[in-house]
């Protein structure tokens, strides 16, 4: 006998597996702690290449002047000037992420806990339908 | 004065069957609707592609651009945006490897400082050369402000970023002669970077459209009524009278009936589609298979369709003190007040624990 109690909750859940909750059940395996330093590390990374694309572009962009006055460059101002822009750079993105992931995380330990209600509906759905006259526990 | 209120009421109500019939159509339909959408997005890009820089000869035949179109429309908008740039650095590849080498870094640090965080929101980015030679790019930003956040300012820039670059890189070609010839390729990207950031058209175009954004979203969230259309008037007048002025300011030409039209009819595009779509909430049918210890279940899970209550009104047969009567009447309106859309977004297990309560039995075995 079917028990449209728990089929509407197994459905629910069904629907909830096949859209967010893939993405949010792969976060869960984490703690919120791991999952923004994971994400953060990332990120790091990421700009990393980012601004060494952009100091790329700037250097074959300005490629002509620095040939022209190589000698005249103070380098150690210069790699100090980098390094400041990196620094900056990393700071604000660092701030950047450890707020979206933060937002992501809690948004989707939300939509998990709710999850889990569910399927605990299911699970008492389920042994009540066992305990049942007629039902396994009874056929047992 | 009477008889002309009764007909605008008619023209309303009119409205509003008219407005359930188009929602239930797209509930009925959406899947199919937005694969035919993102099909066409697709095809109209890789024609803009084709006709800007189509170097690649069998990236530019029709069926080919045909199949990448239908692949475009069943995969995620992520992969979308991913496949419509690696056709552009094909083109620009053939054209010139060095030169597309800058494309490529240029894609790469927009994917490492944006695009990585929200990768659907790089749709937005394909979407403006496409509407452009209909004079309905004005749409993206109102779009872009009503449904998403300001920070889609950046997809938005880079559109104009890109558009402009990939014909840059192409005037380029001819300064490199081979593969190898590095001084070419230097003064090629030189040459090309100088005429990015010279471009008046991109920057008037960046700035207005970050001013569209960012006004039609601080006032279509402004808590008062329409607010939603509230904002995208601001943004169609932002759009004329920025672009008109900021044209004539920065000495760009741009075509007046062009802006003026393309805004106005943007406008009512966006409207529109905020009248008929956005109203729609994120429930659509769905189909799911699961099983337990004894069965399988395949269901098919249709969401109620909530009918709005009539409105109440009250009317005042004794006589009571006017207070007393206002107080009922602001209660009565904030009864009645539309409660907010939620986006797809705010999608919550507790909505779906009222909104699939019909189950179509008839599919379970």
């Amino acid at each position: 006998m079917l028990n449209q109690e728990k089929v509407k909750a197994m459905t629910k859940a069904a629907i909830y597996e096949s859209r967010e909750g893939k993405d949010d059940i792969k976060i869960n395996e984490y703690s919120a702690s791991d999952y923004v330093r994971y994400n953060m590390l990332k990120t790091l990374i990421c700009v990393t290449f980012a601004f060494l694309f952009i100091c790329g572009i700037y250097l074959i962009y300005t490629s002509e002047d620095i040939f022209q006055s190589i000698l005249n460059i103070n380098l150690v101002a210069l790699g100090k000037l980098i390094l400041l822009l990196y620094v900056l750079t990393i700071a604000a993105y660092i701030i950047i992420s450890v707020v979206f992931y933060q937002y992501k995380y809690s948004k989707a330990a939300k939509r998990i806990k709710k999850y889990e209600l569910l399927l605990k509906r299911i699970k008492r759905c389920s042994h009540i339908a066992d305990n049942e006259p007629g039902g396994k526990s009874s056929v047992d | 004065m009477q008889i002309m209120n009764q007909e605008g009421n008619q023209v309303l109500t009119s409205l509003f069957v008219y407005k359930g019939k188009v929602t239930d159509l797209y509930k009925k339909y959406e899947t199919y609707i937005n694969i035919f959408l993102k099909f066409v997005l697709a095809f109209l890009f890789f024609n803009y592609i084709t006709s800007t820089i189509g170097a690649y000869d069998i990236l530019t035949k029709l069926p080919i651009r045909f199949i990448l179109s239908v692949i475009c429309a069943f995969v995620s908008p992520a992969v979308f945006v991913l496949i419509a740039v690696i056709v552009i650095l094909l083109h620009l590849f053939k054209m010139s490897m060095l030169l597309a080498l800058l494309a490529l870094v240029i894609f790469s640090i927009y994917y490492f400082l944006y695009l990585k965080f929200t990768p659907k929101q790089g749709v937005l980015m394909l979407a403006i050369p496409v509407f452009a030679p209909f004079h309905l790019h004005y749409a993206v930003p109102l779009l872009a402000g009503l449904k998403y956040t300001p920070f889609t300012i950046i997809p938005v820039g880079m559109s104009f970023v890109m558009t402009k670059l990939i014909v840059y890189i192409k005037d380029a070609v001819p300064t490199i002669t081979s593969n190898t010839d590095i001084e070419g390729a230097l003064t090629a990207y030189t040459d090309v970077i100088n005429r990015l950031l010279a471009d008046k058209e991109v920057q008037l175009y960046v700035i207005i459209f970050a001013l569209i954004i960012m006004l039609t979203y601080v006032v279509s969230r402004l808590p008062v009524d329409y607010s939603w259309y509230l904002g995208i008037a601001v943004g169609v007048l932002t759009s004329m009278i920025g672009l008109l002025v900021g044209a004539k300011s920065l000495g760009v030409d741009v075509s007046s009936f062009g802006v003026i039209l393309g805004s106005i009819i943007s406008g009512i595009v966006i409207s529109a589609f905020q009248f008929f779509v956005c109203t729609i909430d994120y429930k659509r049918k769905e189909f799911v298979q699961f099983e337990d210890d004894d069965y399988y279940y395949y269901v098919r899970a249709i969401p109620k369709i909530n009918v709005s209550a009539p409105e109440l009104k009250v009317r005042r047969i004794t006589s009571e003190p006017k207070e007393e009567a206002e107080r009922m009447e602001t209660n009565n309106r904030s009864r009645t007040r539309p409660s907010p859309i939620k986006s797809e977004s705010d999608f919550e297990i507790d909505d779906m624990d009222t909104g699939y309560d019909e189950i179509d039995l008839d599919d379970l075995e």
